[in-house]
């Protein structure tokens, strides 16, 4: 029997679904089909009723509260905005993020989310003027990517507004009342957990108890994520658990009574949820909490599934766009996972006990997770189970040392360390169980993006798993739940190679201002030709490697950086240490400089062969595919930089052939055009992402493209493309594309046909 | 809403003062406020199995258990001879038990719902010792029925629970016998009064004691808070168990020594006697 506040969550949830999607001939076709089965069915009338009231209440409610990402959002210079602040300001290096509750009336300025290029000290609550421009945060320029404007939306925030100079902003007004005090407590307790732990203990230990990010060091928290203990990051159940726990036992050593037992857990659960200012996941425990310390207090039998789903149409009536959010999503599924899958797990095999319980409890969660967790990080942590067997009792006991000491460091601040001191040792433990787990095979696997069919299917397979388990412990349905499961597992670990065979497939990734340019050979052969590059933060970890990443691509066999330019060279440096790759190519003039050694070394240190590019050779990699260097020929320029040394290479596929030309000058370019006659080409990026300096009309004269790609950051520094460029290139009648505009390029060719992709173009196929 | 508020804190207040001075329709308030809250708590923890028997299906505060352990306790109540005075159940056809063949009681008579036995048992068990404090609801309809079954009872001018331990109090919450007393009096009709007897000292758990170590345990243990309030009353005393009958004896005791006119008893479940 289906239980009716998940029943009634459920509904609620998929009216929010079909009201964020605009789905209205969906709408319809579901609304009637749930009033023909009240009408129709009388056993279940009573259910299926309740399914289409909550469901039309979802439908109504989400489409009356959730709004759209206008596409006109005009951006404002310089100018002032007045409000409190909302969160805790963040503070990164020299850079402070917040986010400013406005007073204006306008529902795209109501929250703006503050950055300030310096540190700004004060606190949550403060009322604060600033001075800046007011811009809507940029669209992710690739297929797949995070997509940042859409999830502020989702918390109602529009607009990004900048803040350069500390002149720009003043404090209007301190923090008042309730929320000092809390602040106040919580300062404390970082402060003192900070001047006493090692600076990485310290940022961990907070970031258990209170589930800030900052300071953690990033090697760490990627160590965290690939053995599937980030949770350990978010606050949830378990704090509820603890904090619950310890307030139950000082309780009853007031001896205390019954009712007072619930105004004291009750009031701790929500003065703690303000504290880390009630992130999504808090919010959930926290209700779950409070319905379970109600459901003792007024002695009604609490069934976790239902304070769940209760804590779920809670949170979706708050903010229905939380849906869409990975935390939402993480949260009630993990948790989904331990009260309904760990139960039934727990007693569905024939081997029973307590150490099947310690392997079921992580593996219910794991199974409950698991498609999300591929959808958006694209990794499978199979370690997982073992890791959070090790490491459950070492967090368990740092979070219960954290909270005492969080307590204790507002009262007795010197004997803080008593319970600090054990707490770090903790951390350390579980520190060295994440290094060395990693080193098993198949510790983790780096998985293609599933589509979001697969993962329907894999939900549903586990559903009717647990569903059909009968009474004497034979499952009904085993075979068709193991069949979906199967499935699933194996559309995640197909490789990225099978998908478009026969196809040349290039793309153009938007990586700012830089290059990055994939190749997927017809065979299914993936090669990099450079990975972008940025002063400001590593495109290549958060760009490049997860494009990588999305497309299940686990091997290059090429990797190739044109020539030793930031711009081009920090994401190959990045991706030669984290993917396997068979061969390194560079350009052969530039071998020995300076700049490669940190690429050698890594060359080195994975055992990559280093292979030096010049004229005249040719690239083998597959028949049918022909891959030509046209430079560099081994000639000085008069301006001998990095750029005119680049490498040059023509790929061509049947009728299909394209030019990718590193940063070339003029110079080079005639000297390119000086070594042999080329015939006409499909495809030309521009090079040097259109600067000024490689403008050479004869060029494209010879080459006649159909496409030119610019590779170029938007709002770049060195005004890049330059309309000279631009305007030549229209002259020719090429057809532009430029990566800041219509972000990532996508060409595929079967030889005979191409078709171009990209997230500003709608797909074109043509003839060649 | 606020007025609202305070009205019903003024009521509760003047509740905890002294409940024999509420008037009718202050009565009626406050038991619409617990209608009203049972309501709710119905709607968030929905209750899906018996709380007997576990069997899946809908249940709510006033529907509990399932019909069949319905019937089953009815079918109980029938099936074997009660002693006259207490009510144990007996096994030979005597009319008195061997208690009360030795020591008459001085209640005038003691009479339960049914037997200790498997239902009752655990509906006892349920209310008391895992909380769910809406089966006195239940439980005191049916204790109240019985009363109205028995002209012995009539006439009753007051009813009184019996006190519970503050160690069972602060570990439970809830006195039991004074939540089944406040039903039997919300459906007789009768006046209910939980501070009339008090505890002057705390005596250990009853459960593992034989008869002469727990009358001793209980002697001057309970006292009356107020002599005039039971004076020439014919009073109902509301337990949830008649083991031995030692509780029920010494508070007959007590209430009859204040001058109460006679002493009745209601218990849900009673012992077999000899």
């Amino acid at each position: 029997m289906v239980k009716t506040w998940p029943l009634a969550a459920a509904s609620f949830a998929a009216g929010i679904v079909l009201a964020y999607y605009h789905i209205w001939i969906l709408n319809v076709l579901v609304i009637i089909a749930l009033f023909l089965s009240v009408l129709m069915c009388k056993r279940f009338y009573r259910q299926a009723f309740l399914c289409l009231l909550v469901l039309l209440g979802g439908l109504f409610y989400a489409g009356l509260s959730i709004r759209d990402i206008p596409h006109d959002l005009p951006v404002v210079q310089g100018t002032s905005r007045t409000g409190t602040v909302q969160d805790f300001p963040s503070t990164d290096g020299d850079k402070t993020t917040f986010i400013l509750k406005t007073v204006y009336s306008s529902p795209w300025e109501k929250k703006i989310r503050v950055v300030c290029y310096f540190p700004a000290n004060f606190s949550r609550g403060d009322t604060v003027t600033i001075r800046g421009n007011l811009k809507p945060p940029r669209r992710p320029g690739n297929p797949g990517e995070f997509n940042y404007p859409l999830y502020l939306s989702h918390s109602g925030i529009y607009y990004n507004m900048t803040v350069k100079k500390p002149s720009d902003l003043s404090l209007v007004s301190q923090q008042q009342g309730l929320l000092r005090l809390v602040d106040d407590f919580r300062r404390q307790g970082e402060k003192i957990i900070k001047q006493t732990l090692p600076d990485n203990e310290a940022a961990i230990l907070l970031g258990m108890l209170l589930g800030s990010r900052e300071g953690i060091d990033e090697q760490q928290y990627e160590d965290f994520q690939k053995t599937g203990i980030i949770h350990l990051f978010s606050v949830s159940g378990l704090h509820v658990g603890f904090l619950l726990l310890l307030m139950g036992w000082i309780s009853s050593l007031l001896s205390l009574s019954n009712r007072s037992r619930f105004w004291v857990g009750t009031i701790t659960l929500l003065i703690y949820g303000t504290m880390i200012a009630w992130p999504v996941s808090v919010m959930r425990s926290v209700m779950m909490g409070i319905i379970g310390l109600l459901a003792y207090y007024s002695g009604r039998e609490n069934s976790l599934l239902n304070a769940w789903a209760i804590a779920g149409i809670i949170t979706l009536i708050i903010n229905p766009a939380a849906l869409f959010t990975i935390s939402f999503q993480l949260t009630f599924i993990a948790t989904w996972g331990l009260i309904y899958i760990f139960p039934r797990l727990r007693t569905a095999p024939p081997f029973k006990g307590r150490a099947w319980d310690l392997i079921a409890l992580p593996l219910a969660a794991e199974l409950a997770v698991l498609p999300l967790v591929a959808y958006y990080f694209n990794i499978l942590t199979p370690v997982s189970i073992l890791t959070n067997i090790l490491v459950a009792y070492f967090s368990g006991a740092a979070v219960i040392l954290g909270f005492l000491s969080l307590l204790l460091a507002n009262l007795l601040p010197g004997l803080t360390g008593l319970f600090l001191y054990p707490a770090g040792l903790f951390i350390e433990l579980i520190l060295f169980i994440t290094k060395w787990v990693q080193i098993l095979p198949y510790a983790y696997i780096w998985v293609a993006t599933p589509p979001v069919i697969i993962i329907i299917l894999y939900y549903t397979g586990i559903l009717s798993g647990l569903l059909g388990i009968t009474q004497n412990g034979k499952n009904k349905w085993s075979g068709f739940a193991a069949g979906l499961v199967l499935f699933f597992l194996i559309g995640l670990l197909l490789p990225g190679s099978v998908y478009n065979r026969g196809w040349l497939e290039v793309d153009f990734i938007d990586v700012g201002q830089g290059d990055a340019i994939l190749l997927k050979t017809p065979q299914g052969k993936f090669m990099l030709i450079d990975g972008g590059g940025n002063t400001f933060y590593d495109v290549g970890k958060t760009t490049v490697l997860p494009y990588l990443h999305r497309r299940g691509i686990r091997e290059l066999v090429l990797l190739v950086n044109t020539h030793p330019d930031n711009d081009h060279l920090q994401g190959v440096e990045r991706v030669a240490e984290e993917i396997s790759v068979k061969n390194l190519a560079l350009p052969k003039s530039l071998l020995d400089c300076r700049e490669y050694s940190t690429l050698r070394k890594t060359a080195v240190n994975n055992r990559i062969p280093i292979v030096g590019l010049e004229a005249g050779q040719t690239v083998n990699i597959e028949p049918g595919l022909s891959i030509k260097v046209l430079h560099p020929g081994g000639e000085t320029y008069v301006k001998n930089n990095n750029n005119n040394q680049s490498v040059v290479l023509k790929v061509s596929y049947g009728a299909f052939s394209m030019l990718l030309t590193g940063d070339i000058e003029a110079e080079a370019m005639e000297s390119i055009l000086a070594r042999e006659p080329f015939a006409a080409t499909t495809v030309v990026k521009v090079p040097h992402h259109g600067s000024q300096g490689s403008l050479l009309p004869e060029f494209y004269r010879q080459s006649l493209p159909r496409y030119a790609i610019i590779s170029v950051g938007a709002d770049n520094l060195f005004g890049h493309p330059h309309p000279n460029v631009l305007a030549a290139l229209q002259q020719e009648n090429i057809k532009i594309l430029r990566t800041d505009q219509d972000g990532a390029v996508i060409f595929l060719s079967d030889g005979e046909r191409i078709s171009v992709k990209s997230s500003g173009v709608k797909r074109i196929v043509r003839d060649l | 809403m606020f007025p609202g508020l305070c009205v019903i804190i003024s009521l509760h207040v003047s509740m905890l003062k002294n409940p024999l001075a509420l008037k009718n329709d202050q009565v009626k308030c406050l038991a619409l406020e617990v209608a009203m809250i049972d309501v709710l708590l119905d709607f968030l923890f929905p209750q899906e199995v018996c709380c007997i028997c576990r069997k899946p299906g809908k249940y709510n505060t006033r529907r509990p258990w399932c019909k069949e352990c319905q019937e089953k306790m009815l079918q109980m109540q029938c099936s074997c001879p009660t002693c006259d005075k207490c009510g144990k159940y007996l096994e030979n056809g005597a009319s008195l038990c061997a208690d009360c063949q030795k020591t008459p009681p001085g209640f005038e008579l003691a009479r339960s719902v049914g037997p200790y036995n498997e239902p009752y048992r655990i509906a006892i068990k349920v209310l008391k010792f895992m909380g769910r404090k809406h089966l006195a609801y239940c439980m005191g309809d049916m204790m109240a029925e019985k009363v109205q079954s028995e002209p012995r009872f009539m006439p009753i001018d007051l009813i009184v629970p019996v006190p519970i331990s503050s160690g069972g109090l602060k570990q439970r919450g809830f006195n039991q016998a004074e939540l089944l007393a406040r039903q039997v009096s919300k459906r007789l009709k009768v006046k209910m009064d939980p501070r009339i007897i008090y505890r002057v000292k705390d005596t250990p758990s009853q459960v593992e004691l034989s008869r002469e170590e727990r009358e001793k345990n209980l002697q001057f243990a309970f006292q009356i808070e107020d002599n005039r309030k039971v004076y020439r009353k014919n009073i109902l005393l509301v337990d949830d168990v008649y083991t031995t009958g030692s509780t029920s004896r010494e508070c007959t005791r007590v209430l009859l020594e204040a001058g109460a006119a006679r002493v009745c008893i209601i218990t849900w479940a009673t012992g077999k006697g000899y």
